[in-house]
């Protein structure tokens, strides 16, 4: 990642002049000594069991909306390590709040979800305490993301389009909406005088926005996947397209699909976010993705980071934003902040599977395997993979991934009875960030879920929602309603 | 299914979410809810294979239905149909 530059800071420097309580900025941050090309600087958790779901950062504070302890604001330390300030500024409406954005002017803005239907979206006072202003209502709609300008603020609603509002002091005047030809309105951003809107499986709605008072639909970009979130520099757009990956668009061409280039997430794509001159950022669910656009038509992996999560679950990375030089990002249980070194090269260990469950097995022999993949800058070894129990064989192969090169991990049972079992298999690697990653295996296993034991008590249940591409769970999307799950499928 | 849909189209103002899961990609929604005129049901995929912790050892993979109460206990859970159960259970629940 470039160095910080000063026109860098002095663009963020007044930006920040109306959004944050007047602190200094932090000096330029440091990179700190070892081999890994990103690292952690600072992370702040929450309480068990809620999740953040979207940040904004204005001047050197994070506002974090969180599932159902209302805003919490944090700052940023000068080592770039995180503080909380406020555990819990109260929402207008529910619990939680669902997006937050930051406008150029620094002003930050929050919307959440009412339960029952409806939104609410209001700005988030420039207090220091996430105060949150009078807010104004969206019976009808269901609030997806936010796009603040120094002048307006856009509203994307899912299926009932887009709501644009006046800004005014802390103050909101809707003074237009647009509604027909939408599927799910998921994320906006300005290209010139045109509204792109990353518009789920229509692809990006092309807006025409010079009166944003009369915005008029012009026509839709096909995209690869659910467009969920949007981003330009230039005349090329960058798309998350969930399990479609990121794409890149030409707005100048006549027709910007086939797009100019393609990374092939090895997560789910949910937010971006631009860093630099020539890189992206992408919140990757699985981890946080940085690409190198220098050439829109052969978007590069540079580096990938996972966040450790308090019970070692998998990281679900929902937003991603760059300040002074450091990449923040939210993921459910906490908010991170990394610096790059992507000068430095790098081995990088991806496993399309968390853990072996080898179901029911009695007699025969069976075997299972995880895909693996250097998702690094440097040869990945596996100098030893072991697993803790005799009837288990564990084998890799190859043991040396070169760069983006997928391998696979695989074990092999024999059982000599119905007995339960519960192990892990360990690899050993030279990834800097995950040199022993043990990986449980079960079979026998009667660990399934029983009448009035808790859903999803690890937090591991994670659907898709097939309207947004949104990743959610019962309990975040439907804490305190009764739900039923009926599954259907062909196998 | 069905029943569950019928019910949640009388009483849409009640407490009661009903979720249909499928366990596959996507690519079989579009049929599915063709094939059962059920377009306003809301749609999630489990694409981690979550159904595997739902299975009981010997039961049949699906259809599976599970009643979730407000405080997130599993008060039904069947690995085969039973006309009304679900719907049962989840007004126990309310």
């Amino acid at each position: 990642m470039k160095r910080f530059f000063l026109a860098a800071i002095l663009a963020l420097f007044t930006a920040c002049g109306g959004g944050d309580s007047g602190s200094s900025l932090p000096p330029s941050v440091t990179v700190p000594d070892g081999e890994d090309n990103v690292m952690a600087l600072g992370n702040v958790g929450i309480a068990e069991g809620a999740l953040y779901n979207d940040i904004a950062i204005s001047g050197r504070t994070i506002y974090g909306c969180t599932s159902w302890m209302g805003l919490r604001v944090i700052n940023i330390n000068n080592d770039y390590s995180l503080s909380t300030t406020v555990e819990s500024a109260p929402v207008p409406e529910g619990k939680g709040c669902r997006t937050i954005t930051t406008a150029p002017d620094g002003a930050v803005y929050v919307a959440g979800q009412v339960t029952g239907g409806g939104s609410w979206v209001a700005r988030v006072q420039n207090d220091g305490k996430g105060t949150i202003a009078a807010p104004v209502s969206l019976p009808d709609s269901q609030v997806q993301s936010l796009l603040a300008t120094d002048s307006h603020v856009v509203v994307t609603a899912g299926d009932t389009g887009i709501v644009v509002f006046k800004r005014s002091g802390n103050s909101l005047t809707q003074i237009s909406a647009l509604s027909e030809g939408f599927d799910q309105a998921m994320g906006a951003t300005l290209w010139n005088d045109t509204l792109l809107v990353a518009d789920g499986l229509s692809g990006i709605a092309r807006i025409a926005f010079a009166d944003p008072t009369a915005p008029a639909m012009e026509d839709h970009i096909k995209t690869f996947g659910t467009a969920r979130r949007i981003q330009v520099r230039g005349d090329v757009a960058y798309v998350a397209q969930v399990a479609g990956g990121v794409s890149a668009y030409d707005l100048t061409a006549a027709n910007p699909f086939p797009p100019l280039g393609y990374w092939e997430t090895h997560g789910s794509s949910v937010d971006l976010a631009l860093s630099g001159e020539n890189q992206l950022l992408v919140a990757n669910f699985d981890d946080v993705a940085i690409l190198d656009t220098t050439d829109p038509s052969d978007l590069q992996l540079i580096a990938t980071e996972r966040a450790e999560t308090p019970a070692g679950l998998n990281p679900r990375i929902v937003a991603v934003h760059e300040a002074f030089d450091v990449i923040f990002a939210a993921e459910w249980s906490g908010i991170w902040s990394f610096v790059t070194a992507t000068d430095r090269l790098a081995a990088d260990i991806h496993l399309y599977k968390s853990a072996l469950d080898f179901g029911i097995v009695t007699a025969s022999k069976k075997g299972k395997g995880i895909l693996i993949q250097n998702l690094g800058s440097k040869d990945l070894e596996i100098t030893n993979v072991v697993v803790d129990h005799p009837l288990f064989t564990p084998e890799v192969d190859p043991a040396t991934l070169k760069p983006q090169e997928k391998g696979l991990l695989s074990v092999n049972f024999e059982p000599e009875n119905n007995e339960a079992i519960e192990t892990h298999v360990t690899l050993y690697t030279n990834d800097p960030d995950e040199p022993e990653i043990r990986v449980p295996i079960t079979a026998n296993s009667s660990k399934y879920l029983q009448l009035g034991s808790t859903f999803d008590a690890d937090g591991g249940m994670i659907y898709t929602e097939h309207a947004t591409g949104n990743e959610t769970t019962v309990q975040q999307k439907y804490a305190g309603q009764v739900v039923i799950l009926a599954y259907f499928g062909s196998s | 299914m069905s029943d569950l849909y019928n019910e949640y189209k009388q009483a849409p103002n009640t407490e009661i979410k009903i979720i249909a899961v499928a366990a596959g990609s996507g690519n079989d929604i579009e049929q599915f809810k063709a094939n059962y005129g059920i377009e306003d049901l809301e749609y999630w995929m489990d694409l981690t294979s979550n159904y595997n912790k739902l299975i009981q050892p010997g039961g049949f993979p699906f259809p599976i239905e599970v009643v979730i109460d407000r405080t997130g206990k599993i008060v039904y859970l069947a690995n085969n149909y039973s006309a009304g159960a679900a719907l049962k259970a989840a007004n126990d629940a309310l």
